[in-house]
């Protein structure tokens, strides 16, 4: 029945020369800032637009999350996602990733524009991203993750204030480079926080497509909810349950699938193994509930997964399989066998686990599972 | 190294009215030119219109698919249209709900300018992913054959497919721009083993084969968006097959997930396929050097067949795959490993020299989960899960089946149906499986052997064997064919104070908790003596071990 979707930091609806939160522009170049007419999400809004006004210059625009300070993600770390789009197939126009084609920058401190950032080549006319126009295009950048392919200065976990979007342009056949931006969701990663996307109530995985809006006009967001079928590809951490809703959660059988991290063909998705954490926060009620039959891939960040309830909830293993998943914590309140394949250790945290009829195989690690409860 | 695409049905690329394979206007339409960069890959351009009518009407532009509209006949085996769409900007959309028909593929049969016999698809709109914003070249996939339509003009003829237009409806979504259109190339391919149309694997290839051809490496070659990734998802929306029997062929599918759309999703309908659409084949050399390996994971959302029916040198290793979700799979002897069938309609082996030992079945689809139909052979260390009404397997013919270590979880109407007319089928089973309940569909007859051990060793206190020993071993209940006080074993312990039997039939009825007895043992017909002495236990499916000590009675 519900599905939460985090509020964005950034709704990206005006240029940024009007956006209180903008940053100042990149100190290799600043482009044309604009806003696109229906360019937003849903389109019936706006959106920041870009224009690189140096033909083959690099160029890019920062934003601030928040409207005073930073983030401290030295303990846990939060993943931010944006999504952009390009006007038409022939206003691409940018060059390869290894050339800075389409770059985000994490930036660190205060300074407009940012002197401490990481940069992230996450696209270009060689990659998914930037080889064709595409729906609105996601990034995901975990706050921490140090895959980054350039740095500038010191950066300082403890104080994460902007992000920066960036294109060098390349004459592909067209006009200029113009890219569009979608609101930006910053979200936490951690069990019970605020900003986690959760399920409550009874829930399945097409909640969050709904929530997602399925029409023109009440659409928010693109791509890093998505669904083909009884198939849902997701690119962030989830909870089921927030420990005070009743919740009666159902994956009736669905297949879930998370991104690689950095994957040669398509760099978008830079995680630590946080990023995607898997989280179960049922009330210590028999009336909260959770069932799991599907298929998950994690996919190459092997995100840990939480299932450390020992209450009166009831959570029903239908023979699932998990795959890819980190260390895998489980509590007595679940029931049932399950498959785990290419996981890290499925550790028991009390001894009233039943898994009886499980199977476990390909370790990721040293065992496949641990009985130290 | 390769995955195969037949070349583009039609480029789409220019101006439509220089398309050699334009046949008309469909309502009326404006701005019918080329659109720069609008293809795929961005390097050429494509065919664009938008339908200059106000708000409620519909526009199109329609295509033969061969030279004088040449018909294909489909009534045997289908062929699939894999086609894109795109919209200028998001401004540019303008277009319906899925409902009002938004986005619309026609195929026609017979020839004309437009044909009057058509089938009509409702593939997206205002409210579905093709035009909720703005896309690049969006994918449709249909089966020529489907008929899932959702208006019709005429009869459609399947013997005689000729031609094919992209529609769409206007509404205004957003203020009161136009509703600009550009198609990108289409392809047509076959779904039949032999054909060469059909997309194939060959070479030392692997899925990102089929994700390079069709996604390109860079913006010169992206042909679109049929087959797609995610992590180690991919996500393919044709048949294909692994191997042309030509070519040498190495295919290693690296453990990946797989998945195959589902057809006619309400929240998505723009996959509409018949379970011919998206079959897939073993189509290697008969040759040791054409290899298979396959680990990974198979979803496949139509009960489209699985043809691995490949008997010969080719060899095809399953490294515990699991197949999800299709229709039949035909296994050949060329095959070997376990693997996972999970609701599958239903797993057939083809040949008696199939050996996938180890594997799982379970929630079948249809009447079995498994079919030996190629005659009398052998399994182990299966397991059949979930088979509510239904049977496990299914054996038509007479002989001998030694199952060994075969598990049954007993859910469904029976474990096995039998459906010889004549002779016997003798079941053997062995190493602790299930004695499988059995319904006899035919006339020929059936015979359950599940021999286990009944043994007992007698001792004295410190372990030491005592030799002619009389022992007696007794049911104490009545199951089955046993009844109670049955002598199940009777004798005199050996040399090593044992006495067993290898050939107590357990029988199905014994299921689950056993079959329990008691057991006594004494000596006193020579020195030394012992006293007696006795004890109750349970035969389960696999035997029954017991020790008995005995007191010096001396």
């Amino acid at each position: 029945m519900t599905f939460v979707i985090p509020t964005a930091v950034n709704l990206m609806t005006t240029a940024h020369g009007s956006d209180a939160r903008a940053r100042g522009g990149f100190s290799e170049g600043t482009p044309t800032a604009g806003s696109k007419v229906n360019g937003n999400l849903p389109i019936t809004s706006n959106a920041a637009s870009m224009t690189v006004s140096n033909g083959d210059g690099f160029e890019g625009l920062y934003w601030e999350f928040l409207a005073s300070g930073g983030y401290d993600v030295s303990t846990d770390t939060k993943i931010m996602i944006g999504t952009w789009q390009f006007n038409a197939p022939n206003r691409i126009e940018c060059d390869t990733a290894a050339n800075d084609g389409i770059v985000v920058r994490i930036g660190t401190g205060s300074g407009s524009p940012p002197t401490n950032y990481r940069t992230f080549q996450i696209g270009g006319n060689d990659k998914v991203a930037g080889q064709a126009r595409e729906n609105p295009k996601m990034w995901v950048i975990d706050l921490n993750d140090d895959s980054h392919e350039a740095v500038a200065g010191t950066f300082d976990n403890t104080d994460v204030q902007c992000w920066g979007y960036g294109l060098t342009g390349l004459d592909l056949g067209g006009s200029t480079s113009l890219s569009f931006f979608q609101r930006a969701f910053v979200l936490d990663t951690t069990k019970n926080a605020s900003d986690i996307p959760r399920f409550t109530g009874a829930s399945d995985w097409g909640d969050c497509i709904t929530a997602m809006g399925t029409t023109h006009s009440t659409k928010i967001t693109d791509e890093w909810l998505k669904r083909e079928g009884a198939v849902f590809s997701i690119a962030c951490p989830v909870e089921f349950g927030d420990n005070s809703t009743s919740t009666q959660f159902d994956d009736a059988g669905a297949s879930v699938f998370w991104p690689d991290h950095d994957d040669a063909a398509d760099p978008r998705v830079r995680v630590t193994e946080q990023a995607f954490r898997v989280y179960l926060n049922l009330r210590n009620n028999a009336a909260d509930t959770a069932d799991f039959a599907g298929f998950y891939d994690c996919g190459n960040s092997y995100p840990p997964w939480d299932f450390d309830q020992d209450d009166a909830a009831v959570v029903t293993f239908d023979s699932p399989t998990f795959k890819r998943t980190g260390q895998f914590d489980v509590g007595s309140s679940i029931t049932g066998p399950a498959t785990w394949d290419d996981c890290g250790i499925v550790w028991c945290m009390d001894n009233g686990v039943d898994l009886d009829g499980s199977t476990f195989r390909n370790p990721h690690g040293d065992h496949l599972l641990r009985l130290e409860a | 190294m390769t995955f195969a695409l037949p070349t583009a049905n039609n480029g789409h690329t220019g101006d439509p009215n220089s398309n050699a394979r334009y046949l008309a206007e469909i309502g009326s339409l404006s701005n019918v030119q080329n659109k720069q960069q609008g293809n795929l890959p961005i390097t050429l351009g494509a065919g664009q219109w938008r339908p200059s009518g106000a708000a409620g009407s519909v526009g199109g532009i329609g295509y033969e698919f061969q030279a004088s509209q040449a018909a294909w006949d489909i009534s045997s085996d289908t062929k699939v249209l894999l086609w894109h769409n795109q919209y200028n900007a998001p401004n540019r959309i303008q277009v319906g709900t899925v409902a009002q028909g938004g986005a619309r593929i026609r195929v026609y049969s017979s020839t004309g300018s437009m044909p009057t016999d058509y089938k009509e698809y409702y593939l997206g709109g205002s409210d579905t992913p093709n035009a909720e914003c703005i896309k690049g070249q969006y994918p449709f996939v249909v089966d020529l054959n489907d008929t899932s339509e959702d208006a019709t003009g005429g009869t459609f003829d399947n013997t005689d497919v000729t031609s094919y237009a992209f529609l769409t409806r206007t509404e205004d979504m957003v203020g009161t721009s136009d509703n600009w259109n550009y198609m990108g190339s289409c392809f047509v391919v076959d779904t039949t083993k032999s054909s060469a149309s059909t997309p194939t694997f060959t070479g030392a290839s692997d899925w990102d084969d089929a994700v390079s051809l069709i996604q390109g490496t860079d913006y010169t070659d992206k042909l679109g968006n049929w087959v797609r990734k995610i992590g180690s998802v991919y996500f393919i929306d044709m048949p294909w097959r692994i191997g042309d029997n030509s070519t040498s062929t190495q295919f290693d599918d690296a453990g990946v997930t797989v998945i195959s759309p589902v057809s006619n999703d309400t929240a998505d309908p723009r996959v509409r396929a018949t379970t011919q659409a998206f079959r897939t084949y073993l189509n290697l050399r008969n040759n040791a050097a054409d290899t298979a390996d396959i680990s990974g994971t198979y979803v496949w959302g139509t009960r489209a067949a699985f043809d691995f029916d490949q008997d010969d040198a080719a060899i095809v290793t399953f490294d515990s795959p699991t197949f999800k979700g299709m229709g039949g799979f035909a296994l050949g002897s060329s095959i070997t490993g376990p693997a996972t069938w999970d609701d599958v309609d239903p797993v057939v082996f083809a040949d008696t020299g199939v050996n996938v030992d180890g594997s799982t079945f379970k929630n079948q689809n249809g009447d079995h989960a498994l079919e030996m139909t190629a005659g009398a052979m052998d399994i182990a260390d299966m397991r059949f899960e979930g088979y509510a009404s239904a049977h496990a397997v299914l054996i038509d013919t007479a002989g001998t089946y030694n199952l060994d270590n075969v598990y049954f979880d007993q859910s469904g109407t029976n474990d096995i149906e039998t459906t010889h007319a004549s002779g016997t089928v003798t079941i053997n089973v062995s190493n602790g499986g299930t004695t499988p309940t059995v319904t006899e569909t035919g006339a020929g007859t059936v015979v359950v052997n599940n021999n286990v051990t009944i043994s007992v060793t007698v001792t004295e206190s410190d372990g030491t064997p005592i030799t002619t020993a009389r022992v007696e071993v007794v049911a104490a209940e009545t199951v089955g064919t046993i009844t109670t006080g049955d002598v199940l074993l009777t004798g005199t312990t050996n040399g090593s104070g044992v006495l067993e039997t290898t050939t107590f039939n357990y029988e199905s009825a014994f299921n689950p908790t056993g079959l329990d007895v008691t057991y006594k043992a004494r000596k006193a017909s020579a020195s030394p003596y012992w006293k007696p002495a006795s004890g109750s236990g349970t035969v389960s499916g696999a035997g029954l071990s017991v020790v008995v000590q005995m007191i010096s009675d001396e």
